[in-house]
């Protein structure tokens, strides 16, 4: 498996592949429901960094640490762009969040979920649309709101 | 001799203990299991005909066993079935549970599954519709609190069914990835080719597979099965060939799944707030730099709220005590007893249940309030928000919440810390509370700090106890950072949906704590308070509180210890009265002085360095009676009592001689 050391940031969403080596957090994590093969969104961070509010499949919140979390053997599978950093890695469009306004403009940029991107530059940001080869910009709050998923290379 | 064998099986904290008891009584024997030191409980009990041996087994989440209670549940299920099982699940926490319930289920040993604490449930307002639970369960599910006892008799009817074989018992199917079905149920033939008996094939088919003690045991029992052994660990490798996870993992997923489904078939939850309405909420009250301040804002409601009701409520609640008292004393009743018999009713047991009906308001207010914020979810974001800094004296997020309500009262402040998720953050937050500047003490640093100090000087003097209170509680917390009191648990906290609170629920909840508070704590409360009595008024030729009295003598006696921290005889015995309840402390040094201007005789006794050092004793020194018994009740440990006591003590003679020493040094009087 792929591992990315990406900082833990909300709107990230990881899958589950086996939940850690401490069996004490291990079973509580099974009791709450959260097993191998589930999927976790990130909602929020707590003030100074701790805790993580988890959102897991079936709408239900839970709250851990963030040694908890990053002990947690997972992949990442999503994030907004601004957690994303620039380097080679493509990306691919995977929904775009916010009011409907806010989607009309990024898809009329020609973000249509499914385009593959490439991270040229954060703040302000710089996307290289593969397909058209072309360099569009966006700003913090359209950041947030454009989910992306790593596209593996390799496959 | 028993002919019959039950076993209670549970996973921790679900009341089996106290169902064990009711069961047997004082039948029980408690011995080890072989080859480890995980207690072993039996005991016996009559069941119409029956005369049965009831087997406590330690509390497990699963028979997939990963600790030394676990794996000695599954080697008695496997080594020596009981002729029936008892499975306790916590009605609050049905999750947890019944995954546990499943697995049992699948042994094929006659079952009953009772719910218990259905008495939190049914405050909670959950609905657990039971017949729809043992139908889809196949299995009698009963509802139960073993706390009081009720549904028992209904236990102990359909245990008898059960172990008559009157009652027919479908264990449920629980439904596996084809691949893994398939293999499980190929095994399972061959097992049942070896071992006809039963309808345990599955139960052992899975434990083979499982590999490991889990197959030995099996074979232990069944030698027969020893060439089956082989055939499931290759059975498994090609299963897991074909799986995502490994065959325990997806075998608790399957169970999760089915728990799943069976508590959305029979729980009824209370109504709740809708999804995105809760969103929104969270959007506010958790929001990264609003959240404390609202947070803070909402506690500071919550203390005025408990104080500002409650404190008037004590207040009247003592006065009709006092003229009650006075009427008492006026009574010809009264009146014909002996001086000291009057002095024990009136001053000693009197004065007790006064403390102890003082309470009560406070109590119950601040309940109130409590499991407002409880039910309504609010609680877990508090805990949410307060973590990272909570987490640096070890402790979690809802601690917070405890220590801040010492600052009025120290006594539900420990009761509150109930709701604390391990043992380890109770006692180490029961340890700290007492350190909190309570409003009983306040009283008396204001009063004290008026009379000796200048007008402009006194609020610095109250506000430097309070920086006191909170440096203490600070250096407390780090000094026992490395200390573990019982098994910690990870932080992992579900953030439920807010609810509306029903005020039904909140209602019994403030009840309930009452009821338990004037239960466990109260008898405590007024031997304590008779015993300073005692102290204070013998023998009977003495003035009370005199140096005459024991309490004088022991003052006098511990002089040479108070004498550097420039507190008196005098003073050391009104600290015993402190002890009572510190805002005893001024009329008891009115009484030791004998003088009608207190104000003026303390000015002439206490140098201000010394009173300063006397109310920084005050501060840290024992809570009074009130809260050592609220302490002793909720930890049910002497021992964290004394070093409750021991570490006040110590602690608040340590800080009274700097202040005291350094003071003189400094060259103030």
């Amino acid at each position: 498996m792929r591992k990315r050391q990406i900082a833990l940031h909300t709107g990230q969403t990881y899958r589950v592949h086996s939940l850690g080596g401490d069996h004490r957090i291990a079973d509580r994590l099974a009791q709450m429901g959260i097993l191998p093969g589930m999927e976790f969104t990130i909602v929020r961070i707590g003030p100074m960094g701790n805790p993580l509010e988890l959102a897991i499949d079936g709408g239900q919140s839970i709250a851990l640490r963030n040694t908890d979390v990053s002990a947690l053997n997972c992949e990442l599978i999503s994030l907004p762009l601004n957690a994303a950093y620039p380097d080679t890695q493509l990306y691919r469009v995977r929904a775009i969040h916010g009011g409907p306004r806010n989607r009309q403009k990024l898809m009329d940029l020609g973000l249509q979920p499914g385009i593959v991107v490439r991270i040229e530059a954060i703040r302000p940001y710089q996307l290289r649309l593969l397909e058209e080869d072309r360099l569009i910009r966006l700003g913090q709050t359209e950041a947030q709101y454009l989910i992306l998923q790593p596209v593996d290379t390799h496959a | 001799m028993p002919d019959v064998t039950v076993a209670i099986c549970a996973a921790p904290n679900t009341g089996k203990t106290t169902l064990f008891n009711r069961l047997t009584g004082s039948n029980q024997t408690v011995g080890n299991w072989p080859g480890v030191t995980v207690a072993k409980k039996s005991g016996h009990f009559q069941l119409d005909t029956h005369h049965i041996l009831l087997d406590d087994l330690p509390g497990a989440y699963s028979l997939t066993a990963t600790t030394l209670e676990e794996r000695v549940t599954r080697d008695y299920l496997l080594n020596s079935p009981p002729d029936a099982i008892i499975n306790v699940v916590d009605g609050g926490n049905l999750y947890r549970g019944l995954g546990l319930t499943l697995q049992l289920a699948m042994s094929g040993l006659p079952m009953v599954v009772v719910v218990n604490m259905m008495d939190e449930v049914r405050a909670k307002g959950i609905n657990i519709d039971f017949d729809a639970f043992s139908e889809h369960l196949g299995i009698p599910v009963l509802p139960l609190v073993a706390r009081s006892g009720e549904g028992l008799t209904n236990l102990k009817h359909t245990l008898l069914s059960v172990l008559e074989h009157e009652t027919v018992e479908h264990p449920p199917h629980i439904s596996f990835p084809p691949v893994l079905e398939e293999a499980i149920s190929a095994l399972a033939r061959k097992v049942e080719h070896q071992i006809p008996s039963g309808s345990e094939q599955t139960f052992i088919a899975i434990r083979l597979m499982e590999g490991g003690e889990s197959a030995t045991r099996v074979i232990e029992r069944y030698p027969a099965l020893e060439p089956l052994c082989s055939e499931a660990v290759a059975s498994r490798q090609h299963v897991e060939q074909h799986l995502p996870l490994d065959m325990p993992t997806t075998c608790a997923q399957c169970r999760f799944n089915a728990v799943r489904g069976l508590v959305q078939e029979a729980v009824q939850l209370p109504p709740q707030l809708p999804q995105d309405l809760t969103a929104k909420l969270d959007q506010l009250l958790m929001h990264r730099w609003l959240g404390l301040p609202l947070f803070l804002f909402i506690m500071f409601i919550l203390f005025q709220g408990v104080f500002t009701i409650g404190t008037p409520l004590q207040e009247s609640l003592a006065g009709l005590f006092d003229a009650a008292g006075n009427w008492l004393r006026g009574t010809s009743l009264i009146q014909a007893l002996p001086q000291l018999g009057q002095s024990f009713l009136l001053d000693g047991l009197l004065t007790g249940v006064g403390v102890v009906l003082s309470f009560l308001p406070i109590i119950m207010l601040f309940f109130l309030f409590l499991s407002i914020i409880e039910d309504s979810g609010y609680m877990a974001r508090a805990a949410f928000l307060m973590d990272r800094l909570m987490h640096l004296l070890r402790l979690d997020g809802k601690a917070f919440i405890s220590l801040l309500l010492g600052y009025g009262c120290n006594v539900p402040a420990i009761m509150g810390t109930r709701i604390l998720s391990s043992r380890h953050n109770r006692l180490l937050a029961m340890l700290l509370v007492p350190f909190t500047l309570c409003s009983a003490r306040l009283q008396v640093f204001l009063f004290l700090s008026a009379i000796l100090f200048a007008p402009a000087v006194a609020p610095w003097i109250v506000f430097g106890l309070y920086l006191l209170s909170f440096f203490t509680i600070i250096g407390i917390g780090l000094l026992l950072r490395p200390f573990r009191f019982g098994a910690a648990e990870p932080f992992i906290m579900e953030l439920p949906p807010y609810r509306v609170p029903l005020l039904r629920t909140v209602m019994l909840r403030a009840w309930q704590e009452i009821r338990g508070f004037l239960y466990r704590a109260a008898s405590l409360i007024v031997i304590g308070v008779v015993v300073i009595w005692f102290l204070t008024h013998s023998p009977a030729t003495a003035q009370p509180g005199s140096v005459e009295t024991l309490a004088g003598q022991i003052g006098v006696f511990l002089a040479p210890v108070f004498e550097p921290l420039g507190i008196h005889w005098a003073e050391t015995v009104a600290l015993f009265f402190g002890f009572i309840a510190k805002e005893i402390l001024i009329g008891a040094l009115a009484v030791i002085y004998g003088s009608a201007n207190l104000a003026a005789e303390i000015s002439s006794q206490m140098s201000p360095l010394q009173g300063l050092s006397f109310m920084v004793f005050t501060l840290i020194y024992s809570p009074c009676v009130a809260t050592v018994a609220a302490i002793r009740s909720e930890s049910s440990s002497w021992r964290i009592t004394l070093l409750s006591i021991g570490m006040g003590l110590t602690l608040a003679w340590v800080s009274s001689f700097l202040v005291y020493q350094g003071g003189l040094l400094l060259g103030f009087e």
